[in-house]
């Protein structure tokens, strides 16, 4: 059991993911990746409870990694919330389709920390 | 080649019929008068039949009065002779005017006339003056051979015209069977042929005009609907081949306006797509560092921080405030490019320095695209707009990095070429694909970077160019999608290189207006 609840933090903005450690303060472990393939691997690696992913990245859509995750039977448990300042309706439907939670740039910073703590309390 | 008109060919053929048609009834007119002429001849014919018969009885009459009075003695049997007698000229005449045409038969006629004359003036009146004082003598002469002779070559004679005439009407009858037959035959002929003529001249009007037209028809439904590829052969007589180009050409046309449609919907689509991407970049572009400045500003005002993190967060939101405010400066740069208005403070720039600059804030602590730069030792002048050249010089090496996604090494070169000062800038990054080289100065153009996840507005490069060209400069670039792109410009050098043109001072830069 963990001590801390894991959090992959994957946008390619490091000002970004700045802001969401900062935001979540010192109560999760974070993991970050600046791009879909590292974020794959770190997934892999650190099977977080949460992860803040963004969709439009250079190197690969987050939708596209996102699919990729959901067929790995050991990251079923892991927690989805997409961040994204914009994406097609297409998009949107298969955001909402896979992931858990939907969060729009500019986001206000109590939102990320209600949907953040309520699913690692679902998961705990 | 001439074609032949419709109409004409349509008249010669009803021409044509109608003089077949009138040939019949020719024919048939023809027929019926010589038939007409045939019966009459006949009729004719029992005339002097008759009139033979007639003559025959008169000369009978002329012998047997004659015979009985002599043999008798008594007067009463005299009667018929006198009768004849005088009834005989008239017969004669009229019979003559009968076969007045018949010169054979008038001259039998004239010959009996001349042994009846004969037989009255040598026989008859001598005989009866005989009678008055010698009836013996008048009884031998009348039963005398002679007498019997006479008589018998008058009948004789009769018998002989009798027989011609019956053979002349048999003859006549004969003829007028054939005339008849032979218009019968016409008749039938002419009848077969106009039916015939007529059923060839529906069948060619049916042909030459129905078919096309049905073809046409058809060949229209087939238009409406939706198949513009159809054709109708071009042949047949002028106006089927005139409207089988026409309807050709429409078709064509047709299919021609189609396309261009097609075409006009297809650029007007993508023109859309463009568009809507373009509004999601932006937006993208926006919501990015505003998150940064509403996310670290709440923060700083709810939360308590430790003073260099306090400053820290400070310098994230000034830095992203600053991106917010050149992107509101790239849109700005768009309308006054669009509206014609932008101006330039043109002075001496030194290139070297002002690319070191750039460096240093796109370089400055990256790792993951190593910088090689290679410039001159002497300075190089070029006249310019230092901040305008700034952000051209910015915008080069913004993309070097934005379009290598995975990293890798970028080469920044000055120097001076053919009295021009030129900077390249090379990545090894994913390069522009041939299809999109052409449009990649243009406007809000982004070649395909959004499926690639590279963010961006499609204004820098566009901007780029106008400044580059403003400056009577140029600019340009060689890529190989998949391997990278060298993007360069050219800049006319300050004539008053090194020093600062004593006439412009520094104080007071210059101002060019751009259209």
């Amino acid at each position: 059991v963990r001590e801390r609840p894991v959090i992959l933090l994957v946008d390619d903005e490091p000002t970004l993911r700045e802001l969401m450690k900062v935001t979540l303060g010192h109560g999760y472990h974070f993991v970050e990746a600046g791009d879909a393939a590292e974020a794959l691997e770190l997934a892999r690696k650190h099977v977080p409870d949460v992860m803040l992913l963004d969709v439009m990245m250079p190197g690969g859509s987050g939708l596209d990694l996102l699919r990729d995750l959901r067929e790995e039977p050991a990251l079923k448990s892991m927690r989805v919330v997409i961040v994204s300042a914009w994406q097609s309706a297409e998009d949107r439907d298969v955001a909402l389709d896979l992931a858990d939670g939907f969060l729009a740039k500019p986001f206000k910073v109590e939102e990320l920390v209600n949907i953040v703590s309520t699913l690692t309390e679902d998961a705990a | 080649v001439r074609r032949e008109s419709l109409v004409t060919r349509v008249v010669a053929l009803a021409v044509l019929v109608a003089v077949v048609v009138g040939a019949i009834f020719l024919v048939f007119v023809l027929a019926a008068t010589s038939i007409r002429r045939s019966a009459d001849k006949e009729t004719r014919s029992k005339d002097v039949t008759v009139g033979l018969l007639r003559l025959e009885t008169l000369a009978a009459d002329l012998e047997s009065g004659i015979r009985g009075y002599v043999l008798t003695g008594q007067r009463r049997f005299l009667a018929p002779y006198n009768r004849a007698k005088t009834q005989w000229p008239a017969a004669t005449k009229r019979f003559r005017a009968l076969v007045e045409k018949d010169p054979e038969q008038r001259a039998r006629v004239d010959l009996v006339s001349r042994e009846v004359d004969q037989y009255f003036t040598d026989y008859a009146e001598p005989v009866l003056m005989l009678m008055e004082f010698a009836p013996t003598a008048a009884r031998d002469e009348a039963s005398s051979n002679e007498r019997k002779r006479r008589v018998d070559q008058i009948r004789k004679q009769l018998d002989r015209m009798l027989a011609t005439e019956t053979v002349r009407s048999r003859e006549r009858a004969a003829s007028a069977d054939r005339v008849a037959r032979r218009a019968e035959i016409a008749v039938i002929g002419g009848l077969v042929a106009s039916v015939l003529l007529i059923l060839g001249l529906g069948a060619w009007v049916a042909r030459a005009v129905a078919r096309p037209v049905r073809n046409a028809a058809d060949a229209a439904t087939a238009v409406a609907g939706g198949d513009f590829e159809v054709r109708l052969p071009e042949e047949g007589v002028g106006e089927v081949a005139g409207l089988a180009a026409a309807f050709n050409s429409m078709t064509r046309a047709l299919d021609d306006s189609r396309r261009t449609l097609i075409e006009q919907n297809a650029r007007l689509q993508e023109s859309e797509r463009h568009k809507s991407d373009l509004i999601g970049m932006v937006s993208h572009e926006l919501r990015t560092p505003l998150s940064s400045v509403l996310g670290f500003t709440s923060l700083l005002l709810q939360r308590e921080f430790p003073p260099e993190e306090r400053h820290r967060y400070l310098e994230i939101v000034d830095t992203e405030a600053r991106r917010l405010a050149a992107l509101a400066e790239d849109f700005l740069d768009v309308r006054l490019l669009e509206e014609g208005r932008f101006d330039l403070r043109i002075e001496p720039v030194e290139l070297v320095t002002l690319v070191r600059e750039q460096v240093l804030l796109f370089f400055g602590n990256t790792r993951r695209h190593p910088l090689s730069l290679d410039v001159p030792t002497e300075p190089v002048v070029v006249e310019g707009d230092r901040d305008r050249l700034a952000q051209v010089v910015g915008n080069l090496f913004s993309n070097a990095i934005k379009y290598s996604p995975e990293g890798g090494p970028i080469e920044a070169r000055v120097k001076i070429v053919r009295g021009r000062g030129r900077l390249s800038v090379s990545d090894d990054g994913i390069g522009i694909p041939r299809q999109f080289q052409n449009r990649i100065f243009e406007r809000f153009f982004r070649a395909g970077a959004p499926s690639k996840g590279i963010a961006g507005t499609g204004i820098g490069l566009a901007v780029a160019r106008d400044i580059v060209e403003a400056h009577g400069g140029q600019i340009g670039f060689r890529s190989v999608e998949g391997r990278g792109s060298t993007f360069w410009l050219e800049l006319p050098l300050s004539p008053s290189e090194p020093a600062p043109e004593p006439t412009r001072p520094l104080s007071e830069p210059s101002r060019t207006r751009v259209p």
